[in-house]
């Protein structure tokens, strides 16, 4: 299978798909990837960051409903103090379902990648959005690295290093794993990095 | 390792050096240094002998600890590079190729001269800290390394170019005294000194027993028991005395300030008391600003700063990473100053483009909002006193915002991007297009309202989270365009040597 054509696939797929990691062998000739079109991450990256927001939620309102059923049974809190705290609860697990069921796709939706023949520019960011070029002289190395959840979804995180300061690090989360290292291996550059 | 570099090299230099035995002693205070001001307060007037068998128990291990370093470290140039060698468990050996110093930095304080050594520090281009801290070595040791340096130095040169010959260095500036203490006259340094009084003041409220918590007094009844002169005698008695430690504290740092211009590098030192020694390389120059503060405008100077590719990014310490190329600088001498920086600078006038429209206001609403924000703890320490005060600054702000503005500017040249600002100061921030490391669009909720962005140019020379020049309020459209075209010069201009004379673009206009 045409590695752009999976591509295509991923990007269209409502679906997380689990596909098994490209061989090498696999990977596209990198005019295909730099040919400077905008592009989205695979949709199951929204799962991912779902799943990921989720345990995030669960982690950090589960003790604090532990410690509001432990106020409502023995602290002998007014009446209203004990609302006050459930309200907060209640607002502070809305505010997770409104970031895991309606946020993650705007962030999906404001998040792509665009490799071209001079720079890979990554654009993300829903309240302040940013776009970041970086020429592809001035990537000092690159990273590809995957949490474990991103790896069941068979995601990445590509990491740019450069010799700036404000850029020094630029990292894109959410990427398939098998185009992140298509795009790191496109980006290492045969005659080397410029330096400073 | 030792018996291979020995039957190489001459012998003197394959020898391992020590540090000067005074180290030790510039160790120790070192670790004082900090508690200095707590010490002397609490030896003088805690007293007891509880303090002394504290002070025992904290120093007693770091007196042993420096003790062992000192006993363990070595350095050693070799037929590589410089070795350091230190640790007494875990040793570490560390070479640093010699073609990979960039720069040798030294300082020398009143009691290093006293003793005749320095403090030297080897550094490197990468790396988050100085490859090597000689912490001290005397002068000779000093000599005999910059000596090996520019012998290694100049067998490779030779060998690629055998008819260049290092020229002497000449002296291209040299700071008067007069205008060092003008520089010290200069209202923002006046104000960030009276901030760290301010800070001293907060935080050792009490000296002894005398009371000069100046900040836990109560203003208003202060200004009910004193008549409103005897109270402005004295706040003008505390400005006099904060100019005059502004213009000391400005000497002692920047006196007989000189830059010396080698083949590829300039030669910087100042200082009164402590020499600083900077030699650092043209092509590591970053980005370039010239500021004009209000007082040095009128008298016709301006003063000169560079950022470098620093090693030191995270420590913050200053001298490394932004540092003053000219403090003062009469107007008339900037061109060939600049000149001798690098001849882009002079390429031609800078074609200044204006920001959106909008900016005027949007500065106005944000510099309105920060004295309302400061009216908050005015109100609660003045009272009534803040209103009229308040008002009178609100204003002012406003006027401010509204003049900066107008002054702020870009310009995109052959191989800089140029960024003005400041209207009591002026400044200009100069980058070179071939040292760009990123460029970036950035947005906020407001910059979309009014369809504008802020675009960031990246280069190696600052500080986290700060870019080198930062262009606010740029119309959309404007700021993708400006963007695309520094992406495109970028990835043409791959070399970072400094390129002929003119170039094959013309200023944009965007």
């Amino acid at each position: 299978m045409g590695r752009a054509r999976s591509l295509a696939h991923n990007m269209d797929s409502n679906a997380p798909v689990h596909e098994p990691d490209p061989s090498p062998l696999e990977r596209p000739a990198p005019a295909s990837l730099a040919d400077g079109s905008r592009r989205a991450l695979p949709h199951r990256a929204i799962a991912a960051d779902r799943q990921a927001g989720w345990l995030t939620a669960a982690i950090i309102s589960g003790p604090l409903l532990c410690a509001l059923s432990l106020a409502w049974l023995f602290a002998g809190f007014p009446l209203w103090a004990n609302l006050l705290l459930t309200g907060t609860w209640l607002a502070l697990v809305g505010l997770f379902i409104w970031l895991n069921v309606h946020f993650v796709v705007l962030e999906h939706r404001y998040k792509s990648w665009q490799l071209s023949p001079d720079s890979i520019d990554l654009r993300q960011g829903v309240i302040w959005r940013r776009v970041t070029s970086i020429p592809r002289s001035r990537v000092q190395h690159t990273d590809v690295s995957q949490g474990p959840i991103q790896r069941s979804f068979d995601l990445a995180t590509l990491s740019i290093h450069t010799a700036g300061t404000e850029y020094a690090k630029v990292d894109f989360r959410g990427l398939d794993h098998g185009t992140a290292i298509a795009i790191r291996d496109d980006l290492l550059d045969p005659e080397g990095p410029d330096g400073i | 390792m030792e018996s291979e570099t020995n039957g190489v090299e001459g012998t003197e230099l394959s020898v391992s050096r020590r540090l000067h035995p005074t180290s030790l002693g510039f160790r120790f205070f070192g670790y004082l240094k900090p508690f200095a001001i707590p010490l002397i307060l609490a030896l003088s007037f805690a007293g007891g002998d509880k303090t002394e068998a504290w002070l025992a128990i904290s120093i007693g291990p770091l007196m042993l600890f420096e003790l062992l370093r000192f006993f363990t470290f070595r350095y050693r140039l070799t037929r590589e590079g410089l070795v350091v060698r230190e640790g007494l468990i875990f040793r570490n050996e560390r070479l640093v190729p010699y073609a990979r110093i960039q720069n040798i930095d030294t300082r020398q304080g009143i009691i290093h001269r006293i003793f005749g050594v320095l403090d030297v520090r080897v550094e490197t281009a990468t790396g988050s800290e100085p490859e090597a801290h000689l912490k001290v070595i005397s002068r000779a040791r000093l000599g005999e390394l910059e000596r090996h340096l520019a012998k290694v130095n100049s067998a490779e040169t030779e060998s690629l170019d055998p008819e260049q010959t290092t020229p002497p260095r000449r002296a291209v500036y040299e700071l008067p005294t007069s205008d060092a203490i003008l520089l010290g006259l200069s209202p923002w340094r006046g104000i960030a000194i009276v901030g760290v009084v301010f800070g001293l003041f907060a935080q050792y409220p009490s000296f002894g027993n005398y009371d000069l918590g100046l900040l836990e007094r109560d203003w208003s009844e202060f200004l009910e028991q004193n008549s409103i002169f005897v109270s402005l005698a004295l706040v003008l008695l505390l400005g006099l005395l904060l100019v005059g430690l502004s213009v000391f504290v400005t000497l002692m740092r920047l006196h007989g300030f000189r830059v010396e211009r080698g083949r590829e590098n300039l030669h910087i030192s100042c200082g009164l008391f402590t020499r600083h020694n900077t030699k650092l390389d043209l092509a590591r120059i970053q980005t370039l600003s010239i500021r004009r503060p209000w007082l040095l405008r009128r008298l016709g100077r301006t003063s000169l700063r560079i950022t470098t590719a620093a090693a030191v990014q995270e420590s913050g310490d200053e001298s490394t990473t932004r540092q003053w190329l000219a403090p003062v600088l009469r107007d008339e001498h900037l061109p060939a100053f600049l000149g001798e920086i690098d001849p882009r600078l002079l390429d031609s006038e800078p074609h200044w483009q204006p920001l959106a429209p909008s900016a005027g206001r949007r500065m106005s609403i944000a510099a309105g909002l920060r004295i309302l924000l400061l009216a908050i703890p005015l109100g609660i320490t003045f009272k009534l006193y803040a209103v009229p005060v308040v008002a009178v600054l609100f204003v002012l702000a406003i006027l401010h915002a509204r003049g900066a503005a107008k002054r702020a500017a870009f310009a995109l040249q052959t191989d800089l991007v140029i960024d003005r600002e400041g209207l009591f100061t002026h400044r200009e921030t100069y980058a070179f297009v071939d040292r760009i490391q990123g460029v970036g669009i950035h947005e906020s909720p407001f910059d979309r309202r009014h369809a504008t962005a802020n675009v960031r140019v990246d280069t190696a020379g600052g500080m986290k989270f700060v870019s080198a020049v930062e262009i606010p309020y740029l119309e959309r459209d404007r700021a993708d365009r400006l963007h695309a075209e520094l992406i495109q010069r970028v990835a043409t201009t791959t070399s970072s040597a400094p390129a002929p004379f003119g170039g094959e673009y013309p200023s944009t206009d965007l």
